[in-house]
C-alpha cells in the first residue's frame, strides 16, 4: 500500500478509508451518533463499497430485531426480494430477443447487400464483340470481358488432329467444346482456375522444360499447370478442372463474349 | 482516521476530484503502480510491450498516409508515387508502415513462441491465449487488406490468389468471391472496401482485443520462464514475494528493448525498405495490370510459411466433391485454427518447456524448424522436391499439436522449484 491514507466518502455517516499497514479498505458508519468501524477484508473498492452497504443494513436488521424483539422480515430497511413473474420475464425476454434479431436482420440487408457488384458494375460486365477475321490460324487474341483476358485462338488443322492423342493425358476428356473442322475457334478464360493466374499460350510442338512430349496448349507459370490447346487440364497439376468457357456465341465472323449461344 | 481529507494540496483534491468520478488512481494502481509481475523473466517477456509500440507507430503512420492516399482504382497507385516523392517525409511514413507491417508479425511470432515454449496458454491463461490468436487472425487480415491498397501488380495478383480461395469453398464460392470484391472481378470497387475494412474496421477490432488481452491477463497475472506460480508465497500484505510493481520494475526494464528494437527498426526503414524484395515485392513497383500475370506470385515473408501449406495440398477427396484448391484452403485454415485449441490440447502438469519432458521439446524443435522450412519455400517457385517437403513439413507443423495430448499426458516432467 501507498503511504498516503485515502478517505472516501460514500454518503453522510459512511466512508472508506485506508489505514497504514493494512491492504484493505475499512469502513466508517455513523448510524445515529454511534461509530462503527471494521476492516472490510477486500483490495477491491467497487466491492468494499458493496460491503459497507450490507454491513449497514445488517446493523439496521440487529437494532430493529432488538428493538422490536420479535425478529419478523417486514422492516424497511432490508431490502425485499422484489416479486418475479418468471414465466412473464421469459416470455418478455423470447419476444424482445426475437423483435431484435428481426430488426437486426432487417438492417443487415442494406449493408450486406451494397457490397454486391454495383449497376455500375454490371453494365461494364456487358458482352463484347470480337472481330474474327483478322484472326490467323495458329493465332490467338486476347479480349477482354469483365476485365478478365478471354483466350481466342484459331486452332490449325495440325492442332485439331493432335487433341484426340492428348485424350489419356488430360483428366477431363471431352471438353464441351472441343474445336473440330467445321468449328475452329475456341473461347476460354485466360485465368488458371488453380490460383487465377494467367497461363501462357505455347502453341509449339516441341519438348518444353515442363513436358518432353508437348503437343502445344496452355502453361501456368505460377505452379505449373497444363492444359492442351483446347482448354483441357493435364492430369497431375495443381489446377483441378479445364479452362473455363466463358459464354459465346457466333455471329457470322463475329464472336459475342458475354451472351450464351 | 480523522473523516477530513487528509492531504490538502491542489493536485491531489483534484485527484480525488476526479477519483470520484472516472476511478483514475484505482485503475493506475491496478494495472501499473501496484500490478505485481514476475520479477524474474527473460528477454522473450518484452515482445508484448514492442507489439504495443509497432501497434501505435502503425496508427500514427496510417493516419499520415490516409492524407495523402487515394482510395481509387485509377488513383492508388499514383498516390503512393505521389507520397514517396513529393509529399515531404512521405517517405519515411510509408517505409515505417510497410517496415512496421513486418515487425508486427516478427514480434507476433515470438510473442506467440514464447507461449508455446513456456506453457502461457495454460489454465487460467487461456482466454489471454484465445484473444491472442484473435489478434493474429486480424493481423493477417489486416496486412492483406493493406497490401492490396498501393495497387501494384503484387498487390492485385496476390489478391487474386487470395480471394479465388473464397471461390474454390463448394456452392456458395463463386457468389461469394464477388460479393467480396463487388464486382466479377478484383476491381477498383474491391479496393475502395478494403480501404475502408483496412483503416477503420480492422483497427478498431484489434484495439478492443488488445484491451481484452490486457485485461485478462491482469486479471489472471503474468507468467515466467519457469512455470512457477508467485501467487502462493506473499508477505504480510499481501503482494507476491516474487513479484514487483509492473510500474517503474517493468515500465524502465522495458524501454531499453524499445531503444534496441527502435534502432534495428530505423535502419531498416533508412536502409533497407524493401528487404530485398521480402519486405515490398518488386512487382508492386508496377501499377496493376489486370491482364498481366507476374511470372512467379509470391507472398510477403510473413504469409509465406501459410503459403507454402496452401501450396502443399496437391490433392483433393474427389469422392467427397474436394477439390486440391479447397482442401488446401481447409488445411491452410486449419493450421491458423489449430493454434486457438492448444490450451485445451496441453495436458501437461508443468507449464515450462524446462521441465517438461523429451517429447515436448522434440516436438517445439520440429513445429519451429518445419515453421521455418515452410517459411522459405514459400517464397520460391514450386517444383517437384519442394512440393515434397513442404508436405512433410505440413505434417511437423502439425504433428506437435494433434499429438499433444498425448505425449504431453505420458512424458516424465521435472520438478518444478517453488520459489522464482
Ligand atoms: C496486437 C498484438 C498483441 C499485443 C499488443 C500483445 C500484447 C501483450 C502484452 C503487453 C503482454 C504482457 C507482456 C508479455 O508477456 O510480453 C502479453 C502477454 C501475452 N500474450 Fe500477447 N499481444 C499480442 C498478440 C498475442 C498473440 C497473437 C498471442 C498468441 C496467440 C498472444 C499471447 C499472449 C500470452 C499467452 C500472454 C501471457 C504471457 C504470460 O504472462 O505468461 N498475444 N501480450
Ligand atoms: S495458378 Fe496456375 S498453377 Fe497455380
Amino acid at each position: 500500500m501507498s503511504k498516503k491514507r485515502k478517505h472516501i466518502h460514500i454518503l453522510d455517516g459512511m466512508s472508506l478509508y485506508t489505514r497504514d499497514r493494512s491492504p484493505f479498505y475499512w469502513g466508517y458508519l455513523n448510524i445515529e451518533g454511534k461509530i462503527y468501524k471494521k476492516s472490510l477484508k477486500t483490495t477491491d473498492r467497487k466491492e468494499a463499497e458493496r460491503f459497507l452497504f450490507a454491513w449497514k443494513n445488517e446493523i439496521f436488521a440487529d437494532s430493529l430485531n432488538l428493538t422490536d424483539g420479535n425478529g419478523e422480515e417486514d422492516h424497511h430497511h432490508v431490502e425485499q426480494k422484489p416479486i418475479v413473474d418468471e414465466k412473464r420475464r421469459k416470455a418478455l425476454l423470447i419476444t424482445s430477443g426475437l423483435m431484435g434479431a428481426v430488426t437486426v436482420a432487417a438492417f443487415a440487408v442494406p449493408f450486406l447487400s451494397a457490397w454486391k457488384p454495383s449497376e455500375k458494375a454490371k453494365a461494364l460486365g456487358a458482352s463484347v464483340k470480337f472481330d474474327l477475321s483478322k484472326l490467323q490460324p495458329g493465332a490467338m487474341a486476347i479480349v477482354e470481358w469483365r476485365r478478365t483476358p478471354i483466350f481466342v485462338v484459331h486452332q490449325t488443322q495440325e492442332a485439331i488432329d493432335n487433341l484426340p492423342k492428348l485424350n489419356d493425358k488430360v483428366t477431363d476428356q471431352a471438353n464441351e467444346v472441343l474445336p473440330s473442322n467445321d468449328k475452329k475457334f475456341t473461347v476460354l478464360k485466360g485465368v488458371c482456375t488453380h490460383l487465377s493466374c494467367a497461363p501462357k499460350y505455347h502453341p509449339e510442338i516441341e519438348p518444353k522444360a515442363w513436358d518432353q512430349e508437348w503437343l502445344g496448349g496452355f502453361f501456368c507459370p505460377c505452379h505449373g499447370s497444363k492444359f492442351d490447346l483446347a482448354g483441357r487440364v493435364y492430369k497431375g497439376v495443381p489446377a483441378p478442372i479445364n479452362l473455363e468457357i466463358p459464354p459465346h456465341t457466333f455471329s457470322g465472323n463475329t464472336l459475342i463474349i458475354g451472351e450464351a449461344a | 482516521m480523522s473523516e477530513k481529507e487528509n492531504s490538502k494540496s491542489f493536485m491531489s483534491s483534484m485527484m480525488s476530484w476526479i477519483d470520484r468520478r472516472f476511478p483514475v488512481t484505482e485503475n493506475l494502481e491496478r494495472h501499473l503502480t501496484k500490478h505485481p509481475v514476475p520479477k524474474k523473466v527473460n528477454f522473450y517477456y518484452l515482445f508484448g510491450a514492442l507489439l504495443m509500440v509497432v501497434f501505435m507507430i502503425q496508427v500514427i503512420t496510417g493516419i499520415w498516409l490516409m492524407m495523402f492516399y487515394t482510395n481509387t482504382e485509377e488513383g492508388a497507385f499514383a498516390s503512393i508515387e505521389y507520397i514517396m516523392r513529393d509529399v515531404e517525409y512521405g517517405w519515411l511514413m510509408r517505409y515505417m508502415h510497410s517496415t512496421g507491417a513486418s515487425a508486427f508479425f516478427f514480434l507476433m511470432y515470438f510473442h506467440m513462441f514464447r507461449g508455446l515454449l513456456y506453457g502461457s496458454y495454460q489454465k487460467p491463461k487461456e482466454l489471454v491465449w484465445l484473444f491472442g490468436c484473435f489478434l493474429l487472425f486480424l493481423l493477417m487480415a489486416e496486412g492483406f487488406l493493406g497490401y492490396v491498397l498501393p495497387w501494384g501488380q503484387m498487390s492485385y495478383w496476390a489478391a487474386n490468389v487470395i480471394l479465388s480461395l473464397f471461390g474454390a469453398i463448394p456452392y456458395i464460392g463463386p457468389d461469394l468471391q464477388i460479393w467480396i470484391q463487388g464486382d466479377f472481378v478484383l476491381s477498383g470497387i474491391t479496393l475502395s472496401r478494403f480501404f475502408a475494412l483496412h483503416v477503420v474496421v480492422v483497427p478498431l477490432l484489434m484495439i478492443a482485443l488488445v484491451v481484452f488481452h490486457i485485461f485478462a491477463l491482469h486479471e489472471v497475472g503474468a507468467g515466467n520462464p519457469e512455470g512457477v506460480d508467485i501467487e502462493k508465497h506473499r508477505d504480510s500484505k499481501g503482494m507476491p514475494l516474487d513479484g514487483a510493481p509492473f510500474h517503474p520494475y517493468k515500465t524502465f526494464s522495458a524501454l531499453p528493448a524499445i531503444g534496441i528494437f527502435f534502432i534495428v527498426f530505423f535502419a531498416i526503414v533508412f536502409f533497407a525498405p524493401t528487404g530485398g524484395g521480402y519486405l515490398i515485392e518488386k512487382p508492386n513497383f508496377e501499377e496493376a495490370d489486370f491482364l498481366k500475370t507476374p511470372e512467379h506470385i509470391a507472398p510477403v515473408w510473413y504469409y509465406a510459411p501459410f503459403y507454402s501449406i496452401l501450396r502443399a495440398v496437391t490433392f483433393g477427396i474427389p469422392f467427397l466433391g474436394i477439390t486440391s484448391k479447397f482442401l488446401g484452403f481447409i488445411i491452410f485454415a486449419a493450421s491458423i485454427a489449430i493454434l486457438f485449441i492448444v490450451p485445451w490440447l496441453d495436458r501437461s502438469n508443468v507449464q515450462s518447456i524446462r521441465y517438461k519432458g523429451i517429447y515436448s521439446k522434440v516436438a517445439m524443435i520440429l513445429f519451429a524448424s518445419s515453421f521455418i522450412t515452410l517459411g522459405y519455400l514459400g517464397t520460391k517457385p514450386v517444383n517437384e522436391l519442394r512440393t515434397l517437403i513442404a508436405q512433410i513439413c505440413t505434417i511437423f507443423y502439425f504433428a506437435p499439436f494433434i499429438l499433444m495430448p498425448i505425449y504431453t499426458k505420458y512424458e516424465k516432467t521435472l520438478k518444478v522449484p517453488d520459489r522464482l
